[in-house]
């Protein structure tokens, strides 16, 4: 599975999207455009994306910007994981 | 099988803690206490961690659940809350397993999340008991980065958008404040608990852990972090049982969500062990 595929995987299982997330498009809008993004699914999709990559993230280069979108997620993602 | 259920309150120092007892209504062959995820993620495993104690109680567990001081329904604040005052709540909750079901049928400890984080404290006074764990962490630490995530997300979501960066967070801890995350209060004394206390089992544990991993792409391999602990208990010549679940993450999906695998097979392991014992009895002859 590639990085976006496993971002969206990781996205339909903490917000609970039943497969909606496969369907998703880069532009497609995260942060105060899906009402499920809530505070404590922001800390576990953080959580379950470090666990997935076997990354670290650093909550200081974690800001509105890094959640704008699923393509700026997924551009993050690809960063820490030098793919 | 029929299940017998019982609610009640554990009287614990300054409070009553909220309990709730299941078991068969016949003869009970193992007596299990479970050890509650930590705040929002035990309130979104309510219905699981129910669903699973019938399920083990129909094949002949005891099973105890207790909501701990200042969390759920039991009483007294979460902001007074301590590590030394679950682990309290805890053995109370051991000794009353014991009283009604007698001392010498095996305890199991069942640790969700956080709540594995726990075990150690009660292994130490109790070395033969099992564990199965569901999802664990490892590290206080990685709850606590947890929790300041949530709160600095919770910032950034508000209306100014202004986020308060987690180390900033945490010198507010440190420096003697309370932080309130999800509604719950997070005092300085339980930030300083949750920083020293790791998944590490004391060296006089002689039980058998069984360990399952959830997640929806889980592959047959545990997490990396996981890994190296369970290869880390092996070497110590105890048995792990280790199994990935394919499912959702219902500890902290938006919605309310079921893994009924996980709980067949947690049925599983757990009768397999009673009915066998230790496999490394076995390696070892």
């Amino acid at each position: 599975m590639n990085t976006r595929n496993q971002v969206l995987s990781v996205l339909d299982d903490v917000l609970s999207l039943k497969g909606r997330a496969a369907g998703f498009r880069d532009d497609m809008p995260l942060l105060g455009s899906l009402p499920e993004l809530d505070s404590m699914a922001v800390a576990s999709v953080l959580a379950s994306l470090e666990e997935r990559f076997g990354i670290t993230i650093d909550d200081d280069d974690i800001d509105g910007s890094t959640f704008a979108t699923v393509g700026s997620l997924v551009r993050y993602v690809n960063g820490k994981t030098g793919a | 099988m029929t299940i017998v259920q019982e609610v009640f309150s554990l009287p614990v120092d300054g409070a009553d803690c909220f309990c709730i007892y299941r078991a068969p209504a016949d003869h009970v062959t193992g007596i299990v206490l479970h050890l509650p995820a930590f705040a929002d993620e035990m309130n979104k495993s309510r219905a699981m961690t129910a669903r699973a104690a019938r399920a083990l109680a129909a094949c002949g567990f005891g099973v105890l659940q207790i909501d701990l001081l200042g969390c759920g329904d039991s009483g007294g604040e979460h902001k007074d809350a301590t590590y030394a005052a679950w682990t309290d709540n805890l053995l109370r909750a051991v000794d009353w397993l014991r009283r009604r079901n007698g001392p010498s049928v095996g305890l199991w400890l069942w640790g969700l999340r956080a709540g594995a984080l726990l075990a150690p404290n009660i292994v130490a006074r109790f070395p033969t008991a099992s564990l199965l764990l569901w999802q664990p962490m490892l590290s206080g630490t990685q709850l606590l980065n947890h929790l300041l995530r949530q709160k600095s997300a919770a910032d950034m979501l508000g209306p100014g958008g202004d986020r308060t960066s987690t180390s900033a967070l945490r010198e507010r801890l440190l420096a003697g404040e309370a932080l309130e995350v999800g509604g719950y209060a997070i005092s300085p004394a339980l930030a300083s608990d949750l920083a020293e206390q790791t998944f590490a089992l004391p060296e006089s544990f002689r039980g058998m852990i069984a360990w399952f991993e959830v997640g929806p792409g889980a592959s047959g391999a545990p997490p990396p972090a996981a890994r190296g602990r369970i290869e880390a208990l092996r070497s110590a010549g105890l048995s792990v049982d280790v199994r990935t679940i394919q499912g959702p993450g219902f500890w902290q999906s938006v919605e309310i969500e079921r893994c009924e695998a996980l709980i067949e097979s947690s049925v599983d392991a757990m009768e397999t062990m009673r009915t066998h014992g230790l496999s490394r009895d076995t390696v070892i002859l």
